[in-house]
C-alpha cells in the first residue's frame, strides 16, 4: 500500500485531485460511521443504493439472488470509497473489494472500521488514474458513487474509471443532476435548510446531467442504460428508487465482451 | 475481530425467542440460543392459553410450527361483545366473524386458541431440529459488553460468546435489558383479573365472548371440547380473594352472575389472579442489543396479547435484519437496529393506549363506542370507529405487516 501511495504521489497528471475537496472530507472522516452524525443522510440513502447495486449485479452476472453472499468471486472497485460505507457491504456480500479514496484520513477511518468488523478490504489512498498507472487488473464491477461531482475533470475521471472495467463488467455511477430542482433540494434544502450536510459540501456548477456522465463512458466503449432516479420522501424520511432523475440518479454502464460487439 | 462465535445470540427460548431463532435460521443466519430451562427436566406445569391472532398464526405457519399444532388448537371464529349496563340480558351486541378479516386468505380464521405448553413443545422440537441454531441449555446470561464490530455475551458458567447482535427475549425481568442499561416505565392500573379454565354447558362454536358490567369486563375464550378460558376483571383485591375460594364456591359465584350470559360453568383445573399492569421498556434497542416480547413490554394478562405483541416484535426484527443483511449492512449496527425501534414504537404506544382505555372503561358506562370495548381488551390495539379496521387490528391482518405476517411468505 505504501508503494502504491508513493506511485500516486509521483503521478504526473492528477485530474481527480482537487485539494480543497480533499481537505473538506478529511475533516469529516472521523464521523463517517456515526449514523446520527454528519453522514446521517448517506446512511439513510445507503440501503436503497446497496439494494440497487445488489439487484443490478445479480441480474447482470446471472447470480443467485437468494444467496447471502451472491457477489462471491467478483472483484469490485469502490472509487471514492470515503469511510467504506459501500465497500464494507460489498465485502459482506462476498466480493473482493478494493476501496480507493484520495483522502488518507478517509482510508485510515475505513481500514480501522473494517478491521473492527472482521472484514478484509484492500483500502488504498489514491486515485483512478493512479490505479491505471499502477497497472491493476481491470475489475468485474466498478462503483463510481457520489464522487464525480467532486472531481476537477469529470470527463477524464469517467474515462479513467471506465478503463478500470473488464470486458463484460458492470459500472454503476451515482451523482446529482444539474437541474433547478437539484439546486433547491441538494444545496438549499440539504445543506442550508435541513443542515444534513455542512454548507459548501456541494458546488452546484459541478453537478452533471446523465448525458454528461454517459458521454465519456460511451466514448470509452461502454454501453449505458437509462438513468435510474432516487427520491427522498420527507414524510416517511426514507429514500426509494423512482422515475425522477432530476436530483439524485444512478447510471448503469456495461463494457461489451468484445469491442464493437454486444 | 475477525471471527465471531455466532451471528446472533438470543437469550430466552420462550415463544418470542424460539420463534425468532427459527425465523432467522430460516433466513440463513447462524444463531446461538441461550435458555435457562434444563431440556432434561420435566416441563413446568403451565395452564395458560394463548389467543393467537391471524398475523401471529401466519408467522407460526412461516416458521413451520402451525402444521404441527393445527390439530391441537381451537379455531377462533368470532368475537362477540355484549353491553351489560344495568340489565344486560338481551342487550345489544356486536359480533365480528372470520369474514370481517380484511385481506383474508381462504380458510383463515380470526385466530386460534392454544395451550402454552403445546406451543412451547412444538417450538422446542423445531429448534432442536434446526441445524443453524446452537442451543445452550441450561445456561444463564450474566452480562454483555458491546465493542466495535461485535458484542461479547457472558454466561454464569464463566464462558463467553461473541456475536454481531444480542437479542433479549428473556421475559419481563429481562437480565439482557438490565445489562444494556435500558430502563422501563411501568403503570399499575389497580385492577386484577381472575382467570380459570371452565367446562361450559353449551357449545361455544369457536366464539370469544365478552360481557361488560359496571364492575368490569367478563370474558370467555373458547378452548377445545366446549371448554373455555375465562377472565374476569375487577378492582384489585377481588380477583385475589376469589382465587382463594374453593372451586365449588367460585362456581356458585360465577353461575349466579353470569349463567345467563355464558351458561352453567364448571371449574376445570387451577384458578389464579393476576394484577393488570403495564411495563414498557424506554427503548427497544441499545448498542448491539435488541429486545423482543415481554422484555420489551409486559401487558398482563390479556388473553395472550403479550404473546401476539411479541410475535410482532419477532416479525419486525426479522424483516429489518434480513433487509440489512441483503444490503450487506452490519445487522447489529445502529443503522439497522434503529429501523426496528421505529417499526415497533407505534405498537408499543397503541398497547399503552389500549390499556389506558381499558382503565377508562371500568368507570364509564356512557360510551358511544361500547362495542369497541371488547376489542380494546382482546386486541390491545388502537380504538377506532371503523369496523373493518378494528377487525384487522384485532387479528393483526392489516396489509402493512412484515413479511412473516403476510400469508404469502416467500421465506427470504
Amino acid at each position: 500500500m505504501d508503494e502504491f501511495s508513493e506511485n500516486t504521489a509521483a503521478a504526473p497528471r492528477q485530474p481527480s485531485i482537487d485539494a480543497d475537496e480533499v481537505a473538506k472530507f478529511s475533516a469529516m472522516a472521523a464521523e463517517w460511521w456515526d449514523p446520527k452524525g454528519k453522514f446521517k443522510p448517506l446512511h439513510k440513502f445507503n440501503p436503497v443504493r446497496l439494494g440497487f447495486i445488489r439487484d443490478t449485479a445479480c441480474s447482470h452476472f446471472g447470480l443467485d439472488e437468494t444467496a447471502r453472499k451472491p457477489l462471491e468471486g467478483l472483484r469490485v472497485l469502490d472509487i471514492g470509497c470515503g469511510g467504506g460505507l459501500v465497500s464494507e457491504p460489498m465485502a459482506r456480500l462476498g466480493a473482493s473489494v478494493t476501496g480507493v479514496d484520495a483522502s488518507e484520513a478517509n482510508i485510515k477511518t475505513a481500514l480501522t472500521h473494517a478491521r473492527e468488523g472482521g472484514l478484509e478490504i484492500d483500502f488504498r489512498a489514491g486515485t483512478a488514474e493512479g490505479l491505471l498507472e499502477a497497472g491493476v487488473e481491470p475489475f468485474d464491477i466498478v462503483l463510481n458513487l457520489e464522487v464525480v461531482e467532486h472531481v476537477a475533470d469529470p470527463a477524464q475521471f469517467m474515462k479513467d474509471t471506465a478503463a478500470l472495467l473488464r470486458p463484460g463488467g458492470l459500472m454503476i455511477a451515482a451523482t446529482l443532476n444539474r437541474t433547478p430542482k437539484a439546486f433547491a433540494l441538494a444545496i438549499v434544502g440539504a445543506e442550508y435548510v435541513l443542515r444534513w450536510l455542512p454548507p459548501g459540501t456541494h458546488e452546484f456548477s459541478k453537478f452533471l446531467t446523465p448525458a454528461e456522465v454517459a458521454a465519456p463512458l460511451q466514448m470509452a466503449g461502454l454501453e449505458t442504460d437509462r438513468p435510474q432516479g432516487v427520491s427522498y420522501n420527507p414524510v416517511s424520511d426514507s429514500w426509494r428508487l423512482s422515475n425522477d432523475t432530476k436530483v439524485n440518479y444512478m447510471l448503469v454502464a456495461r463494457r461489451p465482451v468484445s469491442p464493437g460487439g454486444g | 475481530m475477525a471471527h465471531l462465535d455466532t451471528e446472533i445470540a438470543i437469550v430466552g427460548a420462550g415463544p418470542a425467542g424460539a420463534s425468532l431463532a427459527l425465523a432467522l435460521a430460516g433466513a440463513g443466519f447462524d444463531i446461538t440460543l441461550i435458555d435457562a430451562r434444563d431440556p432434561a427436566a420435566k416441563a413446568r406445569p403451565d395452564t395458560r392459553n394463548f389467543a393467537v391472532v391471524t398475523g401471529s398464526w401466519r408467522l407460526l405457519t412461516a416458521i413451520g410450527i402451525a402444521e404441527h399444532i393445527a390439530g391441537e388448537t381451537q379455531p377462533l371464529h368470532g368475537l362477540e361483545a355484549v353491553d351489560g349496563g344495568t340489565h344486560w340480558f338481551g342487550a345489544p351486541s356486536v359480533l365480528f366473524g372470520d369474514e370481517d378479516l380484511i385481506h383474508r386468505e381462504e380458510g383463515e380464521t380470526l385466530g386460534h386458541m392454544i395451550e402454552a405448553i403445546v406451543l412451547q413443545a412444538a417450538l422446542d422440537k423445531a429448534v432442536e431440529a434446526e441445524e443453524r441454531i446452537k442451543k445452550l441449555a441450561p445456561a444463564r446470561f450474566s452480562g454483555a459488553k458491546a465493542e466495535p464490530g461485535h458484542i461479547t455475551v457472558h454466561l454464569e458458567d464463566g464462558s463467553a460468546i461473541t456475536a454481531r447482535l444480542l437479542v433479549g427475549a428473556d421475559g419481563m425481568n429481562s437480565p439482557v435489558r438490565n445489562a444494556a442499561g435500558i430502563t422501563v416505565e411501568g403503570r399499575d392500573y389497580g385492577k386484577s383479573v381472575f382467570a380459570a379454565n371452565v367446562i361450559l354447558s353449551q357449545p361455544h362454536e369457536g366464539v370469544a365472548r365478552q360481557l361488560f358490567t359496571p364492575e368490569g369486563p367478563f370474558a370467555t375464550l373458547p378452548l377445545r371440547g366446549d371448554r373455555a378460558n375465562l377472565a374476569w376483571y375487577m378492582k384489585r383485591g377481588a380477583p385475589e380473594a376469589l382465587a382463594k375460594l374453593s372451586p365449588e364456591e367460585v362456581e356458585a359465584e360465577l353461575n349466579h352472575r353470569f349463567a345467563e350470559f355464558a351458561g352453567e360453568m364448571k371449574i376445570d383445573g387451577p384458578m389464579g389472579s393476576y394484577p393488570l399492569i403495564l411495563q414498557i421498556a424506554e427503548h427497544m434497542v441499545a448498542d448491539r442489543v435488541a429486545l423482543v416480547g415481554d422484555a420489551a413490554r409486559r401487558i398482563n394478562p390479556l388473553a395472550g396479547q403479550g404473546l401476539n405483541q411479541g410475535f410482532r416484535d419477532v416479525a419486525a426484527l426479522h424483516e429489518v435484519l434480513v433487509n440489512s443483511d441483503r444490503a450487506g449492512l452490519d445487522i447489529g449496527a445502529a443503522q439497522s437496529l434503529s429501523l426496528y425501534e421505529t417499526a415497533r414504537r407505534f405498537d408499543a404506544n397503541t398497547a399503552s393506549l389500549a390499556l389506558d382505555a381499558i382503565d377508562r372503561l371500568f368507570s364509564n358506562d356512557m360510551m358511544m363506542t361500547k362495542p369497541v370495548r371488547t376489542l380494546g381488551l382482546l386486541a390491545a390495539s388502537a380504538l377506532s370507529p371503523m369496523r373493518h379496521r378494528l377487525a384487522a387490528l384485532a387479528s393483526a391482518s392489516s396489509p402493512d405487516l412484515p413479511p412473516l405476517m403476510q400469508y404469502r411468505f416467500s421465506g427470504s
